[in-house]
């Protein structure tokens, strides 16, 4: 048995590990940002934008025509703006990098609650390379702001959950709802997932005898400080739009998922420019193409003035779509999983399109394989050490409806951009399978590895042949591609 | 929960009727209607016309259209580029596949346009907005656009000769191929 001092001493050594790499972490995306500055904007970065300019002229929020977005990350980068003027987007992109801390820090702290030091300082070191995710500080999507709301969220929430009688317990949920809350601000994707992640609490609390009424009691703190931190908002675009509402994309996301023609985020600006220079176009395999099928495709209900009434209409019209065609929708599902799982990313895309200077791009075979290998092995030893690992209880019920959520996301909508969420999750998994291995094992959770392991090989088979196009663009970039 | 029965209230308190924010936006709806003088438009004023505009039968196209005129006339350069919003866009299409006419024609009508610091405000908010051709956008904006949009606001022009060729070989990329899109 340690003494006391030996304690403390262990304590402190561990509290230095976990601040080095977290200053590891924070050196090397400041280092990133440094070689991809000036990073140029594509797609939504520069409809963030635009939307922090006519918030800062006009004092008002503008839709998107096609998205009713949250407002928080136009928020931030007016703010930035108003700070700092012509350099608003590098204090957004410095501030982005300091944010990125909190993911750190959660996913270790994580990572210590669910197994030990040794898988936390490592899940810690995982994090410090994993070269997509430290890409998206410096790049203008919301997700970096995201996690760092959402990863303490988590961690608040998951120690609510395995000690449900310590007497923090209110504190930690309501922590979470208004980390989380906020957090929905910037990404509406997570407004169902946050009460749905109550459930394994609730689902504890059952088992352990408490009554009924006392569960709800319990759970609906923090889903009330939820709805107030939601409400304001909601006002609003009831006041604007008719519509009580956080914000509203499923419309127009139900246009681009539940179409007749296929569409991966992740390829189509990059097609776009393909198609410019005259030079192929990366296609997914004949056999998932829908065109098989000679599908014509449904158009956007433009026709409706009120955003929120369009956007009803084109789900409307997505879903008939596919109650027409439900062998076309199974189909395009996986195509769209393997989407979900390729191991790219939107530095891969921004390499491949030239938005980087040379100070970036003089590396990009190294940071192309880097980026490619740690999704790859992030996703591959992560799924295999979260479905071997993970403690059965609330943490793995936490783990699974989220990883659930966001499949169902990412079977919507193809990208990269949408697995984000769950690779602090996945680097635990990784960590705890380094640190522990995978003997003994029960003959089911083996069973499971592997299955779940073998799944994500056949969709990155399935998708290879974009997959090592893309890699290949943004290897060499696409003014000698071809 | 008390909090959120006084949000609601305050809601309650501060809702407009349709009518009540067509009746403070009267000077700009009704043409025989004076103007209050050259007073810069306030904050509120933009906000009523905002939700106005985005409400369900908050406004007809027909009336997009001639509020866009009104507003494109004005001497007030806020108001001007308001008419080049989403906002107003949107509706001042004569069918639902067109560009909005009167916008594009006030934006790049003029041979040649005048490429200064005004002109250059109402362009990006017009040609950069998000939501594609049919409410006039095309493109995104880049880093070299954003840094000459921080100047214009501060009074300064774009350069013209810089500006020139930008815009003669986006002409040149449009009738090329589709706009890159992508999230």
């Amino acid at each position: 048995m340690k003494s006391p001092k030996e304690d403390k001493r262990t304590v402190q050594g561990f509290s230095r590990k976990f601040a080095g790499i977290l200053a590891a972490g924070l050196i090397l995306r400041f280092l990133l940002l440094g070689l991809a500055l000036p990073v140029e904007l594509q797609s939504d970065e520069a409809n963030y934008v635009y939307l922090a300019l006519g918030l800062e002229r006009f004092g008002l929020f503008f839709d998107c025509y096609r998205f009713l977005w949250p407002p928080l990350y136009p928020g931030f980068l007016q703010l930035c703006f108003l700070l700092a003027d012509e350099q608003g987007l590098l204090l957004a992109r410095s501030l982005q990098v300091l944010s990125t801390l909190a993911i750190g820090w959660s996913t270790m702290s994580i990572a210590r609650r669910l197994f030990n030091d040794s898988v936390a300082l490592v899940s810690g070191l995982l994090w410090i390379v994993h070269l997509p995710l430290a890409a998206f500080s410096h790049l203008l999507w919301s997700e970096s702001l995201f996690l760092a709301l959402w990863g303490p969220a988590l961690a608040l929430l998951i120690a609510a959950s395995l000690e449900p009688n310590h007497p923090a317990r209110g504190r930690r949920l309501l922590g979470y709802a208004l980390l989380a809350g906020i957090g929905v601000h910037l990404k509406e994707a997570s407004l169902y997932l946050t009460p749905l992640l109550l459930l394994p609490l609730a689902w504890t609390l059952r088992k352990q005898g408490t009554r009924t009424l006392e569960i709800l009691r319990i759970i609906s703190q923090p889903l009330l400080l939820l709805a107030l931190i939601l409400l304001p908002w909601s006002l609003r675009n009831l006041e604007t739009y008719g519509r009580l509402t956080v914000a509203s994309t499923l419309g127009e996301n139900i246009y681009n998922g539940l179409n007749s023609s296929h569409r991966n985020f992740d390829l189509i600006p990059v097609n776009t420019a393909l198609q410019r220079n005259n030079q192929p176009i990366l296609q997914v395999r004949a056999s998932l193409r829908s065109s098989n099928e000679n599908l014509s495709p449904w158009p956007r209900a433009e026709e409706v003035l009120n955003l929120p009434e369009r956007l009803d209409e084109n789900r409307r019209r997505g879903l008939a779509f596919t109650r027409d065609h439900p062998g076309w929708f199974l189909r395009s599902r996986v195509q769209k999983i393997s989407d979900l799982v390729a191991p790219v990313s939107f530095m891969t895309r921004h390499l491949a399109l030239g938005h980087y200077p040379t100070s970036m791009t003089r590396w990009r075979t190294l940071l192309v394989i880097w980026g490619a290998g740690a999704s790859a092995l992030t996703l591959l030893l992560g799924l295999i050490g979260l479905a071997s690992r993970l403690p059965a209880g609330p943490a793995a019920g936490i783990f699974a409806l989220q990883g659930a959520y966001y499949l169902a996301a990412g079977s919507l909508v193809a990208m990269s951009r949408f697995r984000l969420p769950l690779v602090p999750l996945l680097l635990i998994g990784c960590a705890s399978l380094l640190c522990m291995g995978l003997r003994p094992l029960p003959r089911p959770r083996l069973i499971l590895a592997a299955g779940s392991s073998l799944i994500l090989i056949a969709l990155w088979i399935i998708g290879w042949p974009t997959t090592l196009g893309l890699l290949k663009a943004a290897s060499k970039g696409l003014e000698v591609f071809g | 929960m008390l909090m959120m029965a006084g949000l609601v209230a305050l809601h309650l308190a501060d809702h407009r009727s349709n009518t009540e924010l067509r009746a403070e936006l009267a000077h700009l709806l009704l043409p025989g209607e004076q103007s209050p003088g050259s007073l810069r438009p306030s904050r509120d004023t933009l906000e009523a016309m905002h939700i106005l505009l985005n409400r369900p039968q908050g406004f007809s196209r027909a009336e997009g259209q001639q509020l866009s005129e009104t507003l494109l006339a004005k001497d007030d350069p806020l108001l001007r580029e308001f008419a080049l919003s989403i906002d107003l866009c949107r509706l001042s299409r004569h069918t639902a596949l067109n560009v909005p006419a009167t916008q594009e024609q006030h934006v790049l009508g003029g041979t040649p346009p005048p490429m200064d610091g005004p002109w250059w405000l109402e362009y990006v908010t017009y040609r950069r907005k998000v939501g594609g051709k049919q409410v006039g956008g095309r493109r995104r904006l880049d880093n070299l656009e954003l840094l000459w949009y921080r100047r214009a606001l501060r009074g300064e022009s774009p350069p013209h000769e810089e500006l020139s060729k930008r815009l003669l070989r986006a002409a040149r990329e449009a009738r090329v191929g589709p706009i890159p899109r992508g999230q």
